[in-house]
Order: C-alpha cells, then structure tokens, then sequence
C-alpha cells in the first residue's frame, strides 16, 4: 500500500489559485489516468485560505466532488510519495485551471460551509472503510472546489491517497 | 454502530474558541461516495442505517433501498469507460 500526498502548491512555480463566485473554482484535482490506469483511494484532505480575510466577513463553501474531466489550462501538480522508496502514483493531480472541470453538483461527496478565516480536514484511516475511491477511469476523479460570494483571495487545498 | 464511524473531520472557525470536530461516516452504498459528519449522542436513527447485508453505515437516502454496495455502481462505470474506449480505438 503506498501513500502519496499533494496540495495545490506542489509545482516548481507554484501558482497561486483565486476564490471565485458560483459554481465555484477547483483547487485541487486527483484523477485516474490511462497511463497505468488504476484505483485510488482518498483518505484525507484539508483545505483553507491563503490570503488575508476579506474587509467583511463571509463565506467559503468547500466543496468534494466527483469530476469526469480534467479542466481546460490546469497544471499538472507534484505528487509525492510518503514513502520515499516507493513507484510514482499513477493518478494525476491537477490544478489552476482557466476553465472548471466537468462535475456536476449531484456528485457532491462532501459539502462544508465555512467561515473565512476556518479551516476544515476529513481523515479517514489509510486502508481502512470510509475511503473515496477514485474510479480506473482515465481523467475520472474528485476536484476540491471553494466558492464564496464575497472573498477572492487564494485558497489551498491538500489531499492524501493511497494506490 | 460506533465501529462504522470510521472518519473524523476537524473545521476551525473563529466564531469558536475550540476546533469543532465530528466522527464522520462514509455512505456505503452511495455513488459516489458520501461522507456524513455525526453529532455527538445523536440518535442512531437520525444517522440512517446499518445494512445487515453488507454491514456498513448507509446515509438516511439510501436506507431501505436493499443493498446495493457502491462498488457494483464503480464496476459498471469503469466498466462503461472501458467500453466507450475500445470503441472509440476502433
């Protein structure tokens, strides 16, 4: 069982993601793909902001959803394995994209309204029940996404999985 | 019951002066996936379920469904994929 880790930030040149009104802007997307195509399971993610709040208070809706595409001019994110000796994950992850991935609100795996300035992880233990199976489907997969109506500074968003 | 919380998830506000934190419940059933957070001594009836078939939580939508595990609906999707693929490659 290998585990791997990536955030929005893990690039040469980190790109810093904007906040955006509805639907929402993906942060952060880990999707199979037809290179050695396979499963994964996400057991952990974390989100919150990376700029300072708004002048008035507001809203960040975090979203995880189900994606059936990659968006349109994302970047290709480092994937680090957690345990150095082991292969290079299959799975993509990709973020910072000009246009929103395909992913429909019907597949909202897990919804959290939030303040501002709070922060919010979902951990589930590595191997065990409760993990989000990402499908062997090429660019198939979960998108974490963040919308607010008020706030347009950055947001981050890391996730761990295990293939 | 305890034993299928199998999550837990942390959210920080500032309008609170402690992290709030829940045991959390992956839908076992769902596709995909839903995770539901608990509240502390809720009733486990306001949960949904347990299903006696697969012996997992299922979220109150799924509950009296019958038991469809979400790994058969993960099998036809890819399953589908794999189809559309082999059409598309000719």
């Amino acid at each position: 069982m290998a585990l791997y880790g990536t955030t929005n930030q893990s690039a040469a040149t980190p790109a810093l993601t904007a906040v955006a009104g509805a639907p929402g802007k993906t942060m952060l997307q880990l999707a199979a793909q037809t290179t050695g195509i396979r499963r994964a399971w996400i057991y952990e993610y974390k989100v919150g902001p990376l700029s300072a709040p708004n002048a008035t208070d507001c809203e960040l809706v975090w979203t995880l959803l189900k994606q059936t595409s990659a968006g349109t001019g994302g970047v290709t994110l480092t994937i680090n394995a957690l345990d150095q000796a082991d292969s290079a994950a299959a799975t993509v992850a990709l973020g910072n994209f000009t246009a929103e991935p395909t992913g429909a609100d019907t597949g909202i795996v897990d919804q959290v309204p939030a303040n501002q300035r709070g922060t919010f992880q979902w951990v589930v233990a590595p191997g065990g029940p409760g993990e989000i199976v990402i499908p062997a489907t090429n660019l198939a997969g979960y998108g974490i996404r963040v919308r607010s109506a008020t706030y347009v500074g950055n947001a981050g968003a890391s996730a761990k999985f295990r293939e | 019951m305890r034993k299928g919380l199998s999550g837990y998830a942390t959210l920080t506000d500032p309008a609170y002066s402690s992290p709030q934190e829940w045991d959390t419940f992956t839908c076992g059933h769902c596709w995909p996936p839903t995770i539901h957070r608990v509240q502390p001594f809720c009733d486990p009836a306001d949960l949904g379920g347990l299903c006696k078939v697969c012996m997992r939580l299922v979220c109150p939508r799924c509950l009296g469904e019958g038991c469809a595990p979400f790994e058969r609906a993960l099998e036809r999707e890819e399953a589908n994929a794999q189809a559309q693929r082999w059409m598309e490659q000719g």
